[in-house]
């Protein structure tokens, strides 16, 4: 994917993630994306740039998140992606 | 030498040791979050289990799973917060030394939560419970480490907890993880017993739904659980809204149900009530309180309505019955007793004529009673299955005729027509003749009792493939339909009393024990035949009965008792013919 239609999601995706901190706490959450690969964090912990296809990003925030509550991905994470309309 | 040897052996020992001592602790540090999980859960279940079903309860469930999360956990601070109708319940179990300050922020954290994952608006009122230390009026401290757990609850957000602690980084992502996996298990367990619960409540509504008997249940509280539809139609209840008042007050115009059951919880036993009279039914019902341990309270109350109306009846029908047959054998007995006193009187003098009256006064009464007996023990072998048959091939042709000829007679002499339509060239029929002959004389008796001077009386047969129909009919009284179907039951003399006469008057209530029609049909059902009545007030009445045709015929006579009991209610056969069908044109003979 180009890195025009990557940086596309990277507003998006923060937003989830403040979403995410807000709901379940910044530790756990902080955890949980250092995981995904093809991503880069800023100093304040936001999500600066998007380096793989945004779509297994997102499947990686699904994974990630699906390990503590697969009822939280399937009324929160999913919804919010499909929202997005992340590939 | 050795010295030096002791002392090396000392150094590796404390080595030794100290690397076992390091293996240990590395074990145990590795083991502890699921032995902390498996803790949990454990006595999160027990504890859930000792207070099922009202554990179950959201508010209960939430409690019982933050206090042992905390006991498991002491150093740090365990809350949780649940919308309850109109509010929000936030709880916490403190850690030492947490302050205002820290609570408020840590209020705004969950709340914040529950608004991000829940689409629901929130209750704005909130109402707080605080465990474990005592807050700190000095303390300044905030939470420096938080992570919270939604709870779902079939689907959909039940509550949040959150985990947190004045201790920055106080939780590494191993713990974070098990108090997920904690929740998740327990509210995983927790589902599955709500749904065992939901189903087993379930198949007891179905099973009280589909009971006969009505009944009621009651919770601790004498607040209504269910109440199935026997029950609702035994106590006058409409469909709609129900509630204990509802059922208590139905019947308290004669009953006061309320203080019976808080009687039978009192004293712990069963209170049972023979019977209420209530909008002429009779009722009889038992109050069971149900306790499963030893509080005061029972676990539920369960009352069992009995419709005994049906029985009540019977009962009373038979005392009826009974003291008919004593007043109707008494007569002829006195009568008896009368007339052969007068002939053994002494000193008494009587011509022959008069003797010879008396003696035939004796003669008439004893036959009257001794019929009125053949019928009471006719009777009796019906009901008890022991009535038998002399079953020979028969002329039912010649049999209708000969009654016939019988009551011609009685017919002249009330100018009424009687007639027969009879099939040519009917089959034998394998009967017992005497009985036959017995059910058309009774149907032919009756017919002239209730027909009026210019009446007609015939009696038709019809044949089909399977057997032969034999019906009476009459321009008679008829019979009102509301004692249509009473009028083959054994306790008919007080339905018959009712009935009107040949002459338009009330008819005076018959001579004899009743059992006429009674017997009738279990002789009709006893050759495999049917019975069947078919009447108009003012038009007349047509009783008919149908006798199959045997396949097998031997010249032998035989005795067929009847296998089962006459049953004293409609009997099911061949499909009823209709008047029109009944009258079929053919010349009598």
């Amino acid at each position: 994917m180009g890195s025009n239609n990557s940086s596309h999601y990277v507003q998006p995706l923060n937003q989830l993630l403040q979403k995410l901190k807000a709901a379940l706490g910044p530790e756990i959450v902080l955890i949980k994306v250092r995981k995904i690969k093809g991503i880069s964090l800023t100093a304040d912990n936001t999500i600066g740039t998007i380096r793989e296809d945004p779509g297994l990003v997102s499947q990686q925030f699904v994974d990630q998140f699906n390990q503590l509550s697969p009822l939280l991905v399937n009324t929160l994470i999913k919804p919010y992606l499909a929202s997005i309309r992340v590939p | 030498m050795s010295a030096a040897l002791f002392v090396i052996s000392l150094i590796g020992a404390i080595f030794l040791f100290s690397v076992w001592l390091r293996k240990k602790s590395y074990r145990h540090s590795t083991a502890s979050s699921a032995e902390s999980r498996s803790f949990v859960v454990t006595a999160f279940l027990e504890e859930l289990n000792r207070g099922l079903p009202q554990s179950l309860h959201p508010q209960t469930t939430l409690a019982i799973l933050t206090n042992h999360i905390k006991t498991a956990y002491p150093q740090i601070t365990v809350s949780s917060l649940i919308a309850a109708q109109d509010k929000l319940l936030f709880s916490a179990y403190l850690e030492e030394h947490i302050g205002q300050p820290y609570l408020d922020l840590l209020l705004r954290h969950i709340t914040l939560a529950m608004q991000t994952l829940s689409s629901a608006q929130l209750p704005l009122s909130i109402e707080t419970k605080f465990l474990g230390s005592p807050i700190d009026p000095g303390s300044k401290t905030s939470p420096e480490t938080y992570c919270n757990i939604p709870v779902y609850r079939e689907g959909a957000l039940a509550a949040v907890i959150t985990v947190s602690s004045k201790t920055p980084a106080a939780f590494t992502e191993d713990q974070m993880d098990t108090f997920y996996s904690i929740i998740h298990q327990a509210a995983s367990i927790v589902g599955e017993f709500e749904r065992s619960v939901k189903t087993l409540q379930e198949i007891t509504m179905s099973v009280i739904e589909n009971m006969k008997e009505g009944v009621i249940l009651l919770d601790a509280h004498q607040q209504l659980i269910a109440v199935n539809s026997p029950a609702k139609r035994l106590l006058g209840i409409s469909n709609g809204i129900i509630t204990s008042d509802t059922v208590f007050s139905s019947l308290e115009a004669v009953y006061d149900l309320r203080l019976k059951v808080q009687d039978a919880i009192s004293q712990k036993k069963v209170w049972w009530e023979k019977e209420i009279r209530f909008q002429e039914k009779s009722v009889s019902l038992s109050i069971n309180p149900i306790f499963l341990d030893q509080s005061a309270l029972p676990h539920q109350i369960l009352i069992v309505l009995y419709d005994i109306t049906a029985q009540k009846d019977r009962m009373q029908q038979k005392d009826d019955f009974t003291h008919m047959v004593v007043h109707e054998l008494r007569a002829p007995m006195t009568a008896v007793k009368d007339a052969a006193e007068i002939l053994i009187a002494p000193g008494a003098k009587y011509d022959a004529e008069q003797q010879k009256k008396l003696l035939q006064l004796i003669d008439i009464q004893s036959k009257r009673l001794l019929d009125q007996i053949t019928e009471i023990l006719d009777a009796a072998k019906l009901e008890a299955g022991k009535f038998t048959l002399d079953k020979i091939p028969s002329d039912i042709a010649k049999i209708i005729q000969e009654r016939v000829e019988i009551f011609s007679p009685e017919a002249q002499k009330h100018r009424i027509t009687l007639h027969t339509a009879l099939e040519p060239s009917l089959p034998p029929l394998r009967i017992d003749p005497i009985r036959i002959a017995q059910v058309i004389s009774n149907l032919l008796s009756n017919s002239l009792k209730f027909t009026p001077e210019g009446g007609t009386i015939t009696v038709q047969t019809t044949r089909d493939t399977h057997g032969v129909k034999i019906a009476v009919s009459d321009t008679g009284t008829g019979i009102p339909k509301e004692q249509q179907p009473f009028l083959f039951s054994k306790y008919v003399q007080a339905k018959q009393a009712a009935q009107i006469g040949s002459d338009g008057k009330p008819a005076a209530k018959p001579k004899g024990t009743g059992l006429g029609l009674f017997i009738i049909k279990g002789i009709v059902e006893a050759h495999g035949g049917s019975i069947h009545l078919e009447s108009e007030v003012g038009k007349g009445t047509t009783i008919y009965f149908y006798i199959p045709i045997e396949k097998t015929s031997t010249s032998q006579p035989e005795s067929t008792p009847t296998k089962q009991p006459v049953q004293n209610d409609t009997p099911s056969a061949p499909p009823a013919l209709t008047v029109s069908q009944l009258y079929a044109p053919s010349t009598p003979q």
